[in-house]
């Protein structure tokens, strides 16, 4: 048996996640309790959703794009309120919309040659809040996992060995 | 670049001191080799101070600068102009440093050891840099 530490290597779709301060993992399995007339309990248990929540400690539009490609307005287009971004980095316009939501697994890989990967599958992202301290901007950006039916939602592998 | 050169060079454009004649870093040459008024300055740390999960880090270092002059009152206001400096200007970037923060307090001054009729003053400067960690594994 052996301790899985850090520091993590995040990666979502074809980006690497850097500068990430916090992870948090929600789990949220849903249960349901029965007792016979014998007078036995037991549970049943049923769906479980899994939210991640990361911390950037980096922020910028870069920063925010790998993570919220949903929001990302490119350099030349048109943000929801109609004016025209005019820089190389783009900008980011979080406009709630219907389309099609961006998933891609969430791999939180450990330190170590191999690593153990802990895949968060299918997900989507949302921003679950700004902090604005003394010196530094935090953006929490929260990764929810939406595996289809029959599909595992965690998965635990080590680095490599899946193909 | 190290944290001492880089605000080594940051204080040579606030100060319009110059490396090597009136400002130092380390210690102060001896009294025969350097005039009265002079800079010099000694930076300690490279604490840690924020983690990241995925290995960067907040660091935070202290840097001691002295100012040395044959007056009080020269000492003095050159130190209370340094630490408003510091610590009011905004989005300073250090050469080499992802800068987070520089903040500054001025201790008492005091008589040098070396010579009484001079003084020499401390102004207290801690700086915070992000830095992204190499992976050594």
């Amino acid at each position: 048996m052996a301790r899985i530490k850090g520091p993590y290597d995040l990666d979502w779709g074809n980006n690497t996640l850097a500068d990430v301060s916090e992870i948090d993992v929600n789990w949220d399995q849903d249960s349901e309790e029965y007792a016979t007339v014998q007078h036995n309990r037991f549970e049943v248990d049923g769906g479980i959703l899994v939210r991640i929540t990361i911390t950037l400690l980096k922020s910028d539009i870069p920063a925010l794009a790998a993570v919220l490609p949903q929001y990302y307005v490119a350099n030349g287009e048109e943000l929801s309120t109609g004016e025209t971004v005019d820089s190389s980095l783009g900008a980011i316009d979080v406009v709630p919309n219907c389309d099609d939501e961006i998933r891609h697994n969430l791999d939180i890989t450990s330190c170590g040659n191999p690593g153990q990967t802990m895949r968060l599958v299918n997900a989507r992202t949302r921003i679950n809040g700004v902090d604005n301290p003394d010196k530094l901007r935090t953006v929490m950006v929260e990764f929810i996992g939406e595996a289809e039916g029959g599909v595992g939602v965690v998965q635990w592998f080590m680095q490599g060995s899946i193909s | 670049m190290n944290i001492s050169k880089s605000f080594a060079d940051f204080l040579e454009t606030l100060l319009g001191a110059t490396l090597g004649q009136d400002l130092f870093i380390g210690n102060a040459p001896s009294s025969n080799k350097v005039q009265d008024s002079i800079w010099w300055m000694v930076a300690t740390g490279g604490s840690r101070i924020t983690d990241a999960v995925t290995g960067e880090s907040v660091k935070e270092y202290s840097i001691e600068v002295y100012r040395r002059a044959r007056d009080y009152k020269t000492v003095y206001n050159d130190l209370q102009s340094l630490e408003v400096t510091l610590n009011c200007t905004e989005c300073v970037e250090l050469e080499g440093f992802d800068t987070i923060d520089i903040r500054a307090s001025v201790l008492s001054i005091d008589n040098d050891l070396d010579d009484e009729d001079r003084k020499v003053g401390l102004l207290q400067s801690t700086i915070d840099v992000y830095e992204d960690c190499i992976d050594v594994s």
